[in-house]
């Protein structure tokens, strides 16, 4: 009796080596789908109608919403303070623009029911939040006062690839939407 | 051969095996919990897919500096095997009659304790549901398990995603890759490179070497498993294929602690593809009316808390107050305050949700238990009072005959 269950238990043992050792499948069908909760909603209000030439890339601290088109161009949604001019001059000044006075010269973008204005420039872009100094740079961007802050949406990139994505990025603005209670 | 095969399945020496397997694994994982963290310990001995596990403790005896390796069976394993014996010894082999009825019920309670172990491990939930006060939630999201979802984004809005099993996921190993295909979408897609724990790093792309997979200026960093798996941010690379070609579409670097997808763009549509916990909707929500807590002084750690919730479910509206060890129950879902927090501008409850279709299951094993071995202890009893009775009668009568 002892010889035949030291025998079984060798035979288990080697059965559970190889079991052990059976990889799973490597090939896998997904058919199950969840239904939506509020946890769908994202990190923050906006809803944004992305353009399907751009693919979206993670949020940061800074970048409520980041995307990505063409090799290098980049287009991100933030919140800003400090007044509507200064930024206009801060992007400008980037470039190695001289400041501007008023924004009544830029062009009008309406985005999230206000009006923004559109700040363009190219050539060669200083640096500045991150990002290394670039030559023939090109920015594209909108800024909006919303309450006591700003939103603006930048687009940077080479500047002959931002001045081909203007259009896209004016439409993009233009459907920025606030999530309302009884969205989703 | 077969009777012997069942002699051997079905014997007293096999379950005492198990038994004393059963405590060693219980005493060695216990040990091992403080070095590796709960999770890593529970996936490594009792685990379905754990049929063997090998100690890791300093303790054990080292030759030539290594520590001794003693295989040892996985806890999950020697149950199967204790139930197997205990049916076939405890309720087929064992002597049937009267006598016995005690000791029949309490194998049965000793089975059925290890079925709820079964059925616990295999089809219960758990998970955390964090709402702020004033806010409604709907959900509960896994502490540990990762899953991969894919949605198609139309107008802005998610639709109901595709859920990749995380069995599959977990289970991928570093230099491992998995297909996971979704024919609904027309896409495949593989996933490679899993890591339990990871960082999103910034790499420039000359800088990329060869083994560094970049994708938009990102890539990942191996980290360090930490003990406490709530804090391990898992990462992979996701190679996107569209149904019928050979070249892939697009690749991605997909990290836990993104707070939102990465996206690709296939004949016009949009999808986004998200790492994430996995997600599990309520069929309620609970609308968090108020918060209480309070820390112990000095810490973060709170020494008391409770919630008033108004559970929202089929149209109609239900007041609660969760507190400590007075839980909510509904549906078959309990909801448990398990977390408080006070650090932003409003209080947080975090309420550990269960689902558990054998919760109550191992209480009843217990009563059975108590049962089986009351009628059993009982009868001995019984049967030993009479013995004796009739034994001292015996000698009061052959006392009061010598005399």
């Amino acid at each position: 009796m002892f010889a035949f269950s030291l025998r079984l238990l060798c035979i288990s043992m080697f059965s559970l080596v190889f079991c052990a050792s059976c990889r799973k499948a490597e090939r896998i069908v997904v058919n199950e789908r969840r239904d939506l909760t509020v946890a769908d909603q994202g990190n923050h209000s906006l809803i944004a109608v992305m353009p399907p030439e751009w693919r979206q890339v993670p949020s940061t601290e800074f970048r409520m919403l980041n995307y990505r088109f063409g090799d290098s161009g980049e287009v991100f949604v933030g919140r800003s303070r400090g007044g509507l001019m200064p930024n206009i001059n801060r992007w400008l000044g980037q470039f190695g623009k001289p400041a501007i006075e008023n924004a009544d010269e830029l062009r009008k973008v309406a985005m999230l029911g206000q009006e923004g204005v559109l700040v363009t420039a190219s050539g060669d872009f200083a640096g500045g939040m991150g990002r290394a100094a670039r030559k023939d740079a090109g920015l594209a961007g909108v800024i909006v006062a919303l309450g006591d802050q700003l939103i603006t949406v930048k687009m940077m990139g080479a500047a002959d690839a931002v001045a081909a994505e203007q259009e896209r990025l004016i439409k993009f603005c233009e459907g920025l939407r606030i999530r309302s209670a009884d969205s989703n | 051969m077969p009777v012997r095969l069942f002699r051997f399945f079905s014997g007293f020496g096999l379950a005492v095996t198990c038994l004393l397997l059963l405590l060693i694994l219980t005493w060695l994982s216990t040990l091992e919990q403080p070095a590796k963290g709960l999770y890593e310990v529970q996936k490594r001995y009792y685990d379905a897919e754990a049929w063997y596990v090998v100690p890791e403790l300093d303790w054990l005896p080292k030759i030539n500096g290594k520590p001794v390796s003693l295989p040892l069976p996985g806890a999950y394993l020697v149950s199967a095997v204790l139930f197997v014996n205990l049916f076939l010894g405890g309720i087929l082999r064992i002597r049937k009659g009267w006598k016995n009825i005690g000791v029949i019920i309490s194998h049965f309670s000793m089975i059925s304790l290890l079925i709820a172990g079964f059925v616990s491990h295999h089809y219960s939930k758990e998970g955390i549901m964090a709402v702020y006060q004033g806010d409604i939630s709907d959900f509960a999201q896994s502490y540990t398990e990762y899953t991969i979802e894919v949605a198609e984004i139309v107008n802005g809005e998610k639709e109901k995603p595709y859920v990749l099993p995380t069995e599959q996921l977990k289970s991928l190993a570093a230099d491992q890759s998995r297909v996971f295909e979704i024919p609904e979408l027309g896409i495949e897609l593989n996933v490679s490179g899993w890591m339990r724990n990871s960082a999103r790093v910034k790499v420039d792309k000359e800088d990329a070497g060869k083994d560094v997979i970049e994708v938009d200026g990102w890539a990942l960093q191996w980290l360090e498993t930490n003990p406490t798996e709530e804090l391990n941010l898992a990462g992979c690379h996701v190679d996107v294929f569209v149904e019928g070609e050979q070249e892939k579409t697009a690749r991605l670097v997909l990290h836990g602690g993104d707070p939102n997808a990465c996206t690709i763009t296939v004949d016009g549509k949009v999808y986004g593809l998200r790492l994430m916990r996995e997600i599990w909707p309520m069929p309620f929500q609970v609308r968090l009316d108020k918060s209480i807590g309070e820390y112990y002084p000095g810490t973060r750690k709170p020494s008391t808390f409770q919630s008033d919730i108004t559970r929202i479910a089929d149209g109609s509206e239900q007041g609660f107050r969760i507190k400590m060890n007075e839980p909510m129950r509904y549906g078959g879902y309990t909801l448990y305050q398990a977390r408080w927090e006070d650090s932003g501008d409003r209080p947080m409850s975090g309420f550990a949700i269960v689902k558990n279709p054998s919760d109550q299951w191992p209480k009843y094993s217990l009563y059975i238990s108590i049962l089986g071995l009351t009628i059993h202890f009982g009868m001995k009893l019984g049967g030993f009072v009479g013995k004796s009775s009739k034994t001292k009668n015996k000698e009061t009568t052959s006392d009061q005959a010598t005399a």
